[in-house]
């Protein structure tokens, strides 16, 4: 056995094991990274082996554009693993200044030769010494071609740059897919209400050496920094704190609870908004919570979440939301209907999610949004709350959404404004809606709607 | 939160009336935390203040099967109850016994929730049951002392 094995996986070797997972295999990024990063020995190669894996799912569109002005063999035409070691290559030479550009070529024809391809070392030399060398790598022309100009610059597909274009105009579309590109290592995270406050959590955090800042639009919501990992703290396994970012929570702000209700969280998982809403109710000493998620392990995975924020008044059970519940028609005093989306919000977190969207896909989510929200406002009682929100800014998802609960399920929207922040206020907030954007807001891209059912 | 010692029968705290509660405060809600987790760890589906010795007029509420219905009453006054049932009831504080009693089948419940605030809570049947039974706790009451007939042995699986 070599020291290398012994150690572990190098930085190198596991970003390309987890980026061939991702591009071939189609997993993922969340999940590649649980089952790979725990191979590499060494916290500092495990940080490497994170940045240039994440680092090259966000940048893989002006990765691959750089590729193929270097190489006579485009991207799509190579095999995956020679691709894969290129692109991690790549955003090595562009993207970090702390690596000498020499080392991060050896180490690609290392990682050539060990995979087999010997006969390539020589190609994926040339190419990644030809990336290196070159001064200044021209973008498309934005006279001619604004689309693939912005689509290269910031990394997003062709179609979603037209789509959020066409949607919102070239301005907010170029901050938001900056912003998506500009994710500060800043976590949003809640205050567990019920069992501490605010200010004891503030110095506790303080006392960690953790940088805290307040939330923006939320007083029992904090922005936490100078850390990787808050899972790890012991505040967090106490139930001090659980991480959700600020947008989130305005869903259920929007919701209004007064202490007392029944409230459904119909697509739970991992059960942030359910935490929330019981633990404000918590803080009443009255009223529950029934979480319902699709799969077992979201289920399993929101009951963990519940048992360590030492809450007792969530109920938790699998249920598919698509499939109407006779018994619990009219039962609920507010329901959350947090519906499955393209995810379009939150694409500085979540960056595979632009790689692999289709319009298909999209038109797929719309309409089972609908078989959801349907049955959703059919468990509200009479003069209930309905809350639809979504993590994406996709207007087809969301206003569609929003057309289809006032015109077709009985529904009035209600004004947001008593609920949420004035900094969140807008035209459409009187109107009972709220589109959150980044790089126009400090949150993730988030849409929260408020009904009321006819009484 | 922590788990507080149940007291039983005998003890004189039990027999006791108790003192409205004047402030709703941390220290109350943090009370009524411990009440709960004291009441579910004893498998219990409510609890009294008196019962771990706090002569304050709280009690607490769970009679939902899988225990994730809390309810936390402050200052609970009866309104209104209507009906008659009559069965079975335990309390932790005499433990392995139980009793008949006879109750109204319908109650309506006033008090305090834990931001200060009036709320109304209706019951029926179970949850009626276990109102009365922890309001009368409020009152210096067991319900030995309503016991219909003889107080039984019952043992785990009962």
């Amino acid at each position: 056995m070599d020291t290398e094995e012994k150690q572990g996986m190098s930085a190198r070797e596991a970003a390309v094991k987890m980026l061939l997972a991702v591009c071939k295999d189609k997993q993922f990024s969340h999940v590649v990274k649980s089952s790979y990063l725990d191979k590499v020995g060494e916290k500092r190669e495990r940080a490497l082996a994170t940045r240039l894996f994440e680092g090259c799912l966000e940048r893989m569109i002006e990765i691959d554009y750089i590729l193929n002005l270097f190489s006579k063999t485009p991207v799509k035409k190579m095999k995956p693993v020679i691709a894969a070691i290129l692109r991690m290559t790549v955003y090595q030479l562009r993207f970090m200044n702390k690596i000498p550009a020499g080392a991060a070529c050896n180490e690609a024809v290392k990682l050539t030769k060990k995979y087999g391809f010997a006969g390539l070392s020589g190609f994926v030399n040339g190419v990644a010494r030809n990336v290196a060398r070159a001064e200044e790598i021209p973008y498309p022309d934005r006279e001619k071609n604004e689309t693939e100009y912005l689509s290269v610059r910031y990394s997003m597909p062709s179609m979603i740059v037209e789509q959020m274009t066409e949607q919102y105009g070239t301005e907010i579309s170029e901050a938001m897919m900056a912003a998506f590109l500009n994710t500060k290592n800043e976590i949003s995270v809640r205050c567990m209400m019920h069992t501490t406050s605010v200010d004891k959590l503030k110095k506790c955090l303080a006392e960690a050496d953790i940088t805290v800042e307040d939330g923006w639009y939320s007083e029992q919501a904090l922005r936490i920094s100078g850390m990787d990992a808050p899972e790890r703290l012991p505040l967090f396994a106490e139930g001090a704190f659980y991480i959700q970012d600020e947008s989130s929570m305005q869903a259920v702000l929007a919701a209004g609870l007064t202490g007392g209700e029944r409230v459904l969280d119909l697509c739970a998982a991992p059960g942030g908004k359910t935490i929330m809403s019981a633990d404000v109710l918590a803080e009443f000493g009255n009223g529950t919570v029934d979480a319902r998620d699709l799969t077992g392990a979201k289920v399993e995975l929101i009951k963990e979440n519940m048992k360590r924020c030492r809450l007792n008044n969530v109920s938790v059970c699998q249920a598919d939301a698509t499939v109407f519940c006779p018994e619990e028609e009219e039962a609920y005093d507010v329901v959350l209907a947090d519906v499955p989306c393209s995810g379009l919000g939150i694409l500085g977190k979540k960056p595979d999610i632009k790689l692999f969207m289709t319009a298909e896909q999209e038109n797929e989510l719309c309409v089972l949004q609908k078989k959801i929200l349907k049955n959703a406002a059919r468990y509200v009682k009479p003069d209930g709350v309905l809350i639809f929100s979504t993590c994406t800014w996709n207007k087809e998802e969301n206003m569609g959404g929003y057309k289809f609960l006032k015109e077709t399920c009985g529904l009035f929207p209600e004004s947001l404004e008593p609920f949420v922040s004035k900094k969140l206020w807008s035209e459409s907030t009187k109107d009972g809606y709220l589109q959150m954007l980044p790089g126009v807001h400090e949150t993730d891209g988030f849409f929260v709607a408020r009904f009321r059912k006819k009484a | 939160m922590a788990l507080r010692k149940i007291r039983t029968l005998g003890d004189p705290v039990l027999e006791k009336v108790a003192k409205p509660v004047t402030e709703v405060n941390e220290k109350i809600k943090e009370l009524a935390y411990d009440m709960l987790d004291t009441m579910y760890t004893a498998n219990g589906v409510g609890l009294a203040a008196p019962q771990i010795g706090v002569l304050k007029r709280i009690a607490v509420i769970d009679v939902s099967p899988e225990g994730n219905r809390p309810i936390v009453l402050i200052n609970p006054v009866i309104v209104s109850a209507s009906g008659s049932q009559t069965g079975d009831e335990g309390c932790l504080s005499v433990p392995g016994k139980a009793g008949c009693v006879t109750r109204p089948n319908e109650v309506t419940v006033r008090a305090l929730n834990l931001k200060n605030q009036e709320i109304e809570v209706k019951g029926t049947e179970l949850l009626a049951r276990a109102l009365c039974h922890e309001l009368d706790h409020l009152d210096g009451i067991v319900y030995v002392e309503k016991v219909e007939g003889e107080l039984r042995d019952v043992t785990l699986e009962d």
